[in-house]
């Protein structure tokens, strides 16, 4: 990177705000309509009734909360890299981190929706909100689901926080460089900004600790998330390695969806020399070590399955894989298969056998091949959720109210919907804001000297420790 | 339901239930005064708000329970079992329960119509009136003149005779084609008594059935439930438990309920039985018969136990066995009925039965004759074919149908459409569409028996009455009765000139029941003490000795002759919809049938051996022809039928019956030759076989059950009599709690008295026997009408969409022909440490003071978690608003809250019940007694299977009965909750199955 | 504002020299601020390692987020008892989340409102220039480094000769 000055970031990354590509806009016409026919699906559901979708008896939850994890899940790779990593000082953070947080931000706005989208009168969805009203009637903080309320505004709100903290020192340049409305846009937005040490100390300082707060939100979400299952009895549910489980879950498909944002991104706006094929080789190292914690743990399932002795819980995860018991009824076929086994089997290969060429070093430098492997994993991912969701519902205690899922246009609209929404959201935003944290990535570059020996360090014989501030 | 109601009917129905009710009985005439509701109605007896219940008595089959029904705002809205009727003794089946459906069917005739070319025209009621009487003057030859009617019980049916006979038409007939004729004509021929007798089920220690489904729909099912649990079940203080033994081609409800079930060729009982007798009498030697014995033997000679083996096809060891016991049995029973001993040799093998019972000694002790029950006033098939017969030959002018539906109930290969078509003028009498009327010309719609004067007499000593508990529904709607009698005035008739309506026959009727019973004083009060009770019941003693007539020993029966190629037919009786009277109730339909689980539609079952070798599979939609018509309909593998047999129940397949039975199902009369047994005329139902094939379309069988094994997970535990009568609490067998080898230990241990308000003086708790229990699905019905429980058609029950609150469970075990198939009611458990509450965010759901799972209705925002969280599924979601078609919506309880899409809904031990008796206890200043509140369930189970009560009062019936430990005597036998492992703390404890044969419940 | 500003600022095209300029300004203790695009640890380490007061605010509020963790929901479970299941009235174990979540709501939430507005109570004390001139120069936010140093007018010579003397690209004066 050295070869690159700090008017060359400046010049690059505002270039990619100006005017797009038709393509663009042909993209953005996409996604609206997708969201479109989520928006539509929905309205007709609340109309009609929850009956639109595949959700019955015994099967409480379905396409929803499988929607609602596996977007949570995507929102945790943007704060797990500016967090996590900027914590652990990782070199190849800067240049992604920004794509990735904004992707967390819509990802949890996504999956925010879903809770709303599930409940039989979202009418009334405030009611999950604790607010003091007439009746005093409060919630019940015991709920798994109310831990949930909790846990994911607080995640969305410190990475919005944390986003447009970050976000400040850009969009001062932004300001400086703009004209017009973005000015005043930009201006606003950058709260006075100036680029003076009264401003940086505190801004390092308080990044840090924003930092150091959001990191275990990271591994906290998930987990309370997990609960929602966990502390549930259900068999398949009822499991105290959920909390891992989930957060490597949501890490390694957090991870998988920066690749497939990030790979078409430096191509589009043309930043191959900032996200290089290292920064994405890193990206998936991490993918395949939480693919071996996300392997790990279903062989684990299994073995505790067997282990406990318990027959509720061997017969979900003989279930799973090889369908009905049967026992021996003509009337009640073993081993039939159905929507259930298909997601396993999905999940198993993508989430744990497709990751496999990473270990490759020519495979992990290959964007295409990244890209391939990261939708794959995208795919497995939600099946996983699936999988976790509707199977174990499905077969719970008692045999004679067993069911099975059937998939509904319906849901498959609103789940379609969401997708428009996210990436909407993240093409306007690539239209708006720097998708590279120009400060940052000013920081990883070696500034400007007039000695080009960097050991000469002047300043260091005049340099005082400073008491304290005196006025 | 507001919009259901319009206002003048409003009015109209109060002003109508306040004259009703007035004095008990003054519904003479249509009052012409309207009050309006807002100023408080003075001349009207019911304070708005709260119940007032009339007796009277069911008519939905000829058993007439006596009957309770609960009116609100003058509108009938629960039915329930009498109290003091000597038959049902409270309680009621679950076509007792639908009745006010029948009440409230949307296909209900609502106005007098004339027929005109293929539309209908309504006309005035006077008008359609003077119609029939011309219509009855048109016809010259009076006697061309038929009346077919669905009901003549008790003064109906001599009020009818007197009718016709005044205006010369031939005799009435009554048609129902579930007769007993059988057994009237074989008890003439053997005992010279020509009447069903009493069987006291409950005398006997061993009884043997001979395809009388008597637990479902044969005489009086709710009595014979009664009594067949007080024989059969198991009874922790005598430790005594009689035995059952099924003989037949296949199990239903009632064979699901035996001990034993020996399989046997369809048509060949009566060598069984004949053979039965023999080994008796050679046994027993004949110390019942005395003079008869050698006849007997030299009669009953020829049918070896060996012979009766090998042409039935049942095993000679499990014969002997049953001979051995039978010949022990002090006294034992040998019923038989029903349609698959209705060969045309059915009196034959009846009288065979008799010998059976007369040989050991039963006749007297278990089959008492002399209480002339009236159970069975039908017209013989043989009759109804004469009729059918004068009607082809254009010889029957006009034909009145009155809750008739020949039809649909006839069989179609006795021409019956053909035949109406030759009648110039149909009137119809009945009060809902059916195919009958819907061929009529003139309607004058009947009133339902909520609406109208009437009576019956099931058997000597008990005459019960029936009242309208409201006005019509309808404003042109009359009691067929008081039509007649209005024609007949029209017709300048004399004959009925004292009794201008039906209420005042009945009332001269009456005075003579007042001087039969011997009740004193004047008439009107004893009359009103009459209707206040719902009729006169008395214990009459008779004499019930009867002798052998030597003459019955004449016939040879053998196996009957089954016509045709293929499987043999067996149309069996419908639990759900009898003869198919019930068909267009919507819970009817929904409710599943336990055996099969099966809801909104006929299934046929076959054997799965017979099945493979067909290559058929559960649910594949079958063709099956007759000679004399065929079918479709869906397959299902059941062990419970003999191989060389196909069972389709009977009851469905309707055309004309409105939309709730219209297109469900097929009509199995369709494929049955119109035969009758040539000594009583009673139709023969086993006569055909039957060609099967699939079309290999696949059925659309819905069924409310998923996994039909219980997976060795103790929801339905069964003992053996030997480790109950030993005291022996197999509690310790649960699988899940062996598996671990160590006791468990609880998170949160039950302090109930820690946790502020916990329990406070009641914590109510039910019981379920589940060796009671015979899964008759009265409960279900009952909890259906008590608690406004959505009906959501047949799709939806497919997507797992059911929304009962109470369902009954069934289980198999084992396979082949030793199956079993164990039922219980599953309902919420009321957990003390439920896992449905801590997961509600919004605490819809907490745990009140007395220990019920409340469930706050418009707290409720729809996550559902409750319902995942609860282990025994009985939670229920509104996926959508679901609508009651007018006037269902009349039958809604006001009581309980009618529940919008996306709200959560289960049961709560009928909470509003609990809330009235409160209230009542409250104004008293004391607590509640025990057994003073009853859950619309409890109330109606016909074996008291459920108990329920206060856990917390250690004295109450149901804390005996479930001992909770919480004295240290308390020793449990056969008390368990289901899924202990979870520690749910479960308000319900069942008591096991008790069995002679271990069940083998593994995995 | 109590004083306008008086003094002079300058903008350097290189990190070393604006650090030995920094560190000079502080080492005679004259009141200067620095500008640059990024912080950079060497202008850190020149200005002596000034410290920053914000953990006290981030400390406090995160405390009494936990405080409402806690508070708030044994409140509501007590204000109207609602039995579910046999579980604690107050139930700590699930009240830790709650107290977990409101702790990282409030501590994040104050944490960045305080960077803004610590940023700017600095800046009061410590004022930058006014002019259209410095309002106008844009590359701090790019690629230069500045310096602004108050002073009286009297000692700008000595200032502005020691921007010089440090290749600095531009020196305005302002008074």
């Amino acid at each position: 990177m050295s070869a690159i000055s700090y008017s060359d970031v400046n010049a690059d990354i505002l270039r990619t705000l100006e005017r797009p590509k038709p393509a663009y806009f042909l993209l953005l016409i996409g996604f609206v309509t997708a969201f479109a026919i989520g928006v539509i699906s929905w309205a007709i559901q609340i109309d009609v009734g929850l009956g639109l979708s595949g959700i019955s008896h015994p099967i409480g939850w379905g396409f929803y909360i499988t929607n609602f994890v596996f977007w949570i899940g995507i929102g945790h790779a943007g704060t797990l890299i500016s967090a996590v990593f900027f914590l652990t000082r990782a070199p190849w953070r800067a240049p992604v981190y920004r794509a990735a947080e904004a992707m967390t931000v819509f990802a949890v706005m996504t999956a925010g929706l879903f809770p709303l989208i599930h409940i039989g009168r979202v009418w009334y969805g405030y009611w999950l909100i604790p607010y003091p009203n007439q009746r005093m009637l409060w919630t019940n903080f015991k709920s798994p689901l109310m831990w949930d309320v909790f846990a994911v505004t607080t995640y969305l709100t410190i990475s919005v926080t944390f986003f447009m903290l970050g976000l400040i020192p850009d969009l001062a340049s932004m300001r400086d460089s703009a004209r017009g409305i973005r000015k005043f846009l930009y201006s606003s937005l950058a709260l006075g900004w100036n680029y003076s040490y009264q401003q940086w100390l505190h801004y390092a300082r308080g990044y840090l600790i924003l930092a150091a707060f959001a990191a275990p939100l990271v591994f906290s979400v998930h987990s309370i998330v997990s609960w929602d299952f966990a502390m549930a009895m259900i068999p398949g549910w009822h499991t105290t390695i959920f909390a891992p489980y989930f957060v490597a879950g949501a890490i390694f498909s957090g991870l998988a969806m920066v690749i497939t944002i990030m790979v078409p991104l430096r191509v589009v706006f043309d930043l191959k020399k900032y996200v290089t094929d290292h920064v994405l080789q890193s990206l998936a190292r991490v993918i395949l070590f939480t693919s071996f914690i996300v392997g790990y743990s279903y062989c684990t399932e299994f073995f505790i399955a067997y282990y406990s002795g318990v027959n509720f819980e061997r017969a979900i995860f003989y279930f799973r894989p090889f369908g009905e018991p049967g026992s021996g009824l003509p009337f009640y076929p073993e081993g039939q298969m159905g929507f259930a086994q298909i997601a396993f089997f999905i999940m198993f290969f993508c989430n744990v056998i497709s990751p496999l060429p990473l270990w490759r070093w020519k495979v992990r430098n290959n964007a295409i091949a990244l890209f391939i492997i990261s939708i794959l994993i995208n795919i497995g991912m939600w099946f996983e959720r699936f999988n976790i969701v509707v199977s174990s519902l499905s077969h719970d205690f008692n045999p004679t109210l067993w069911g099975t899922y059937i998939p509904t246009p319906v849901e498959c609209g609103i789940t379609l919907g969401s997708f428009g929404f996210f990436f909407t959201m993240f093409l306007l935003f690539t239209r708006a804001m720097p998708t590279l944290a120009i400060a940052e990535v000013k920081e990883m570059l070696t500034p400007p000297y007039r000695q080009a020996n960097h050991d000469h360090v002047p300043w260091r014989e005049y340099a005082t420790e400073r008491s304290e501030d005196k006025d | 339901m507001a919009d259901g109601i319009r206002r003048r009917d409003l009015f109209k129905v109060i002003a109508a239930g306040g004259a009703t009710t007035a004095a008990i009985a003054a519904c003479a005439d249509k009052p012409e005064k309207l009050i309006p509701y807002l100023l408080p109605p003075e001349n009207i007896e019911f304070v708005p708000g709260m119940p007032l219940d009339y007796a009277t008595t069911c008519m939905e089959c000829p058993a007439n329970c006596g009957m309770v029904v609960k009116t609100r705002e003058a509108r009938a809205i629960k039915a329930e079992g009498n109290p003091d009727h000597p038959i049902n003794q409270g309680a009621l089946c679950m076509r007792g329960q639908a009745s006010v459906q029948t009440h409230y069917n949307p296909a209900r005739l609502q106005t007098s119509m004339q027929r005109d070319g293929e539309t209908w025209k309504q006309i005035p009621w006077d008008a359609a009136e003077t119609a029939f009487a011309n219509a009855i003057k048109a016809v010259g030859n009076k006697s061309q003149i038929v009346y077919m009617t669905g009901n003549a019980s008790g003064t109906r049916g001599g009020f009818l005779d007197k009718w016709l006979s005044a205006m010369g038409a031939s005799p009435k007939l009554v048609l129902d084609p579930l007769g007993q004729h059988n057994i009237k004509a074989a008890n003439q021929l053997t005992f010279r008594r020509a009447e069903i007798p009493q069987y006291r089920i409950d005398q006997a220690t061993l009884l043997v059935n001979f395809g009388a489904e008597f637990l479902e729909t044969w005489l009086n099912p709710v009595e014979n439930n009664r009594l067949y649990t007080t024989m059969h079940a198991y009874d922790d203080a005598t430790k005594r438990k009689g035995r059952f033994v099924q003989v037949g081609p296949h199990v239903a409800l009632t064979g699901a309920n035996a001990d034993h079930w020996i399989k046997a060729k369809p048509g060949s009982e009566p060598l069984i039985v004949l053979a039965l007798a023999r080994e008796v009498l050679s046994r027993t030697h004949g110390r019942a018969v005395g003079a008869d014995r050698d006849r007997l033997t030299s009669y009953l000679e020829p049918y070896t136990l060996e012979r009766a083996a090998t042409e039935s096809g049942a095993e000679a060891e499990a014969l002997r066995k049953l001979a051995d016991d039978f010949a022990k049995a002090e006294p034992g029973l040998a019923l038989a009925g029903g349609n698959l001993v209705a060969t045309t040799e059915g009196t034959q093998f009846q009288i065979a039965v008799n010998l059976l019972n007369y040989v050991a000694g039963n006749v007297g002790r278990t089959v008492l004759f002399g209480a002339s029950r009236q159970i069975d006033l039908s017209s013989s098939h043989a009759e109804v074919e004469a009729v059918v017969k004068r009607m082809q030959a254009g010889e029957v002018k006009l034909l009145i149908v009155d809750g008739a539906n020949p039809l649909y109930h006839l069989p179609a290969s006795s021409q019956i459409a053909g035949a109406l078509d030759k009648v110039p003028t149909i009137i119809s009498l009945s009060s809902a569409w059916d195919e009958t009327t819907s061929k009529a010309h003139l309607v004058l719609p009947g009133a339902t028996f909520l609406e109208r004067w009437g009576d019956a007499f099931p058997q000597r000593g008990v005459y019960s009455l029936v009242q309208p508990v409201m006005a019509t529904y309808y404003p042109d709607v009359k009691a067929a009765e008081d039509t007649l009698l209005s024609v007949s005035a029209k017709l300048g008739d004399a004959t009925f000139k004292a009794t201008p309506t039906y209420r005042d026959y009945l009332r001269q009727a009456w005075q003579q029941v007042q001087k039969e019973v011997g009740a004193s004083g004047d008439f009107e009060a004893f009359w009103r003490t009459s209707l206040q009770k719902g009729g006169v019941f008395r214990t009459v003693s008779f004499s019930s000795s009867v002798r052998l007539n030597p003459d019955a020993l004449s016939g040879k029966p053998g196996v009957a002759k089954i016509a045709g190629e293929g499987l043999v037919l067996l149309p069996t009786v419908s639990l759900r919809h009898r003869d198919g009277r019930g068909a267009s109730n919507p819970w009817l339909q929904e409710i599943c049938d336990p055996v099969s689980q099966v809801v909104w539609g006929s299934w046929a079952d076959i054997n799965p051996v017979t099945a493979k070798k067909m290559g058929i599979a559960h649910g594949d939609m079958l063709r099956v022809k007759s000679p004399m018509g065929e079918v479709e309909l869906p397959a299902y593998l059941h062990y419970g039928v003999h191989e060389d047999a196909i069972a389709i129940p009977m009851g469905e397949g309707h055309t004309h019956s409105g939309r709730n039975a219209d297109g469900y199902g097929i009509n199995v009369l369709d494929l049955l030759p119109n035969a009758a047994d040539p000594q009583s005329g009673e139709f023969a139902y086993l006569t055909t076989r039957v060609q099967v094939e699939r079309t290999g379309k696949p059925g659309y069988l819905v069924q409310l059950d998923h996994s039909p094994r219980q997976l060795g997970r103790g929801i339905i535990q069964t003992q053996t009599v030997e480790q109950a009568r030993a005291g022996e609490n197999t509690e310790e067998h649960d699988p899940e709690e062996m598996k671990h080898g160590h006791p468990y230990f609880d998170f949160y241990p039950l302090r109930e008295d820690q946790t502020p308000g916990y329990h406070h003086t009641y914590r109510w708790g039910m019981t379920i026997d589940t060796e009671r229990c015979t899964g008759c699905s009265a409960c279900v019905a009952a909890c259906y009408a008590e608690n406004n429980l959505a009906i959501v058609g047949k799709t939806r029950v497919g997507l797992g969409r059911e929304m009962p609150w109470l369902t009954i469970e069934r289980f198999i075990e084992g396979e082949g022909d030793s199956f079993k198939a164990l039922m219980q009611p599953m309902l919420c458990q009321q957990c003390g440490n439920a896992g449905c509450e801590p997961v509600c965010p919004v605490y819809a759901t907490y745990h009140n003071q007395e220990g019920l799972n409340a469930q706050i209705y418009n707290r409720c925002v729809g996550t559902r978690y409750c319902s995942n969280n609860c282990p025994y599924k009985v939670r229920r979601f509104n996926w959508f608003n679901y609508e009651w078609e007018a006037p269902l919506n009349m039958q809604l309880n006001p009581d309980v809250t009618v529940r919008s899409k996306g709200v959560m809904e289960k049961c709560t031990f009928c909470v509003q019940r609990i809330a009235r008796a409160r209230r009542t206890a409250n104004g008293e200043g004391r607590d509640l007694r025990d057994g003073e509140v009853t859950p619309a369930c409890v109330q109606t189970c016909p074996t008291k299977a459920l108990t329920f009560g206060n856990l917390a009062d250690p004295n109450s019936a149901v804390s005996k009965k479930a001992m909770r430990g919480r004295n240290e005597q308390d020793k449990r036998v056969r008390q368990y909750e289901v899924f202990p492992s979870l520690k749910q703390h479960p308000a319900i404890t069942y008591l096991r199955k008790v069995t002679f044969e271990p069940i083998n419940q593994e995995a | 504002m109590r004083k306008p500003f008086k003094g002079l600022w300058a903008s350097f095209p290189y990190l070393d020299d604006a650090a030995t300029v920094a560190a000079k300004l502080q080492q005679d203790g004259s009141d200067y601020s620095v500008l640059s695009p990024c912080p950079r640890h060497e202008l850190y380490e020149a200005m002596g390692r000034p410290t920053s007061r914000l953990p006290w605010i981030t400390l406090v509020f995160g405390a009494l987020g936990i405080f409402f963790g806690y508070g708030f929901p044994s409140w509501t479970a007590l204000d109207w008892v609602l039995p579910v299941s046999q579980k604690p009235i107050v139930g700590i174990p699930a009240f830790t989340i709650i107290g977990f979540e409101l702790m990282v709501l409030l501590g994040g939430i104050s944490t960045a409102l305080s960077v803004v507005l610590l940023g700017h109570f600095e800046l009061f004390r410590h004022k930058l220039p006014h002019s259209p001139a410095f309002k106008a120069y844009n590359r701090f936010s790019n690629d230069r480094f500045g310096i602004v140093v108050r002073c009286e007018e009297g000692d700008a010579a000595a200032m502005e000769q020691l921007m010089r003397q440090y290749s600095a690209e531009e020196v305005v004066r302002e008074f």
